[in-house]
């Protein structure tokens, strides 16, 4: 997944191309494209802010105008732009019922959440200051020292961000790459919140998925009750 | 560099693996659809079988029939009978991101929804008069007339 560029202006500028209705009633949610966008930076805009808006809510929240309203203040129209560009961009979806965030405790939710993400079924969760929250298919001695080099590298990559955009690179994570190109250990920073976490995945990860939202879910959820 | 040749697990994995990237990085890569089928099948891996054929569904949409239905026929032994029968009924106009899957695997090219990817729609814009606007354009905004946007 690339990040898709969806800034305050580009929302505006479509408002002032047309005008958008509401097409029916629905619950929004984040695809995993969208939980990907709004997670993978820290960059601060009204697509992110709002995506991370709904994973902060304990559940998928109706869709209405005055929600959106306030949810992005925006007017109205404004606020269905910015949703229309989400939507164009296949960054959220609608469910016909409300669902809830994750509740089981961490302790079985995140080994589980985790085992999708990784073709082997072998990922690690850290928190920012390198301390291990959850393992699956690691060593525990091993999933603790991956969780430490993963916030050692999220240190390294928000240091030298800007030459990353100075060279045009697009992606956000660091791997440990064989010769071939493919990566064994794959290190991704999750920005839930105002809380930073880290991810590292063993082969090929698997982001499109379900579970990816879920995570993210869980973690914001976890940020929101601190708060 | 010579030494003892890989296990047989150890190549079908990487090969798997060369598979999966060729087609992540390059949907329209047949011979890594083809392939990547192909090595579901070897390693007997059902699940496999059933994602790397919605990748093929998924990346070509309408083309590609011949293929599909090579695979698919290839397939046949490794898919129950629900797969396969969704694959089969998608044959003709392959699969788009937004048709809901029976299952939910790990296919790469698949965006994993499980609701509607569209909700809020654009108002109908009003009649474009292609008569009327070129009777009020003169030669030299042709350039001008071509940037205008017409998806509105």
């Amino acid at each position: 997944m690339e990040p898709t560029d969806l800034s305050d202006s580009a929302a505006v500028a479509t408002d002032r191309q047309a005008g958008y209705t509401l097409g029916g009633d629905y619950f929004v949610h984040p695809t995993p494209a969208g939980t990907y966008f709004a997670v993978s930076r820290p960059e601060d805009d009204a697509s992110r802010r709002f995506l991370q808006g709904l994973l902060a809510q304990a559940s998928t929240p109706a869709l209405t105008v005055d929600a959106l309203k306030d949810a992005t203040g925006r007017d109205e129209q404004g606020a269905l732009a910015l949703l229309h560009d989400l939507q164009q961009a296949g960054l959220v979806q609608g469910l016909p019922q409300a669902m809830q965030a994750p509740a089981e405790p961490d302790g079985t939710l995140l080994p589980a959440l985790l085992s999708q993400l990784s073709d082997e079924g072998r990922a690690v969760l850290g928190d920012a200051g390198g301390l291990m929250m959850a393992a699956v298919g690691f060593k525990h001695a091993h999933s603790e020292q991956v969780a430490a080099l993963c916030a050692e590298l999220a240190g390294l990559q928000r240091r030298h961000a800007a030459l990353r955009a100075q060279m045009g690179l697009v992606s956000d994570g660091w791997g440990l790459v064989s010769a071939a190109g493919y990566s064994e250990l794959s290190f991704w920073p999750l920005y839930v919140g105002a809380s930073r976490f880290h991810l590292t995945v063993a082969g090929q990860p698997r982001f499109n998925q379900q579970a990816y939202t879920r995570l993210a879910w869980a973690l914001a959820q976890r940020h929101a009750a601190r708060n | 560099m010579r030494g003892e040749p890989l296990p047989a697990g150890v190549r079908q994995r990487a090969a798997w693996r060369q598979a999966c990237a060729d087609v992540a990085r390059d949907p329209l890569q047949l011979e890594a659809h083809a392939r990547r089928v192909l090595l579901a099948c070897l390693a007997d891996e059902r699940v496999q079988v059933f994602d790397a054929l919605v990748d093929c569904f998924l990346a070509l949409g309408e083309r590609g029939r011949g293929l599909r239905e090579a695979l698919l026929a290839q397939a046949r032994g490794w898919l129950d009978d629900e797969n396969h029968d969704f694959l089969a009924r998608h044959l003709t106009t392959g699969l788009s991101p937004l048709d809901p899957l029976p299952t939910h695997g790990a296919a790469l090219l698949d965006p994993g929804l499980i609701g509607l990817p569209v909700m809020v729609r654009r108002l109908q814009p009003l009649p474009f008069d292609a008569h009327a606007v070129a009777a009020t354009l003169r030669l030299d905004q042709a350039d001008a007339a071509q940037a205008l946007p017409l998806d509105n």
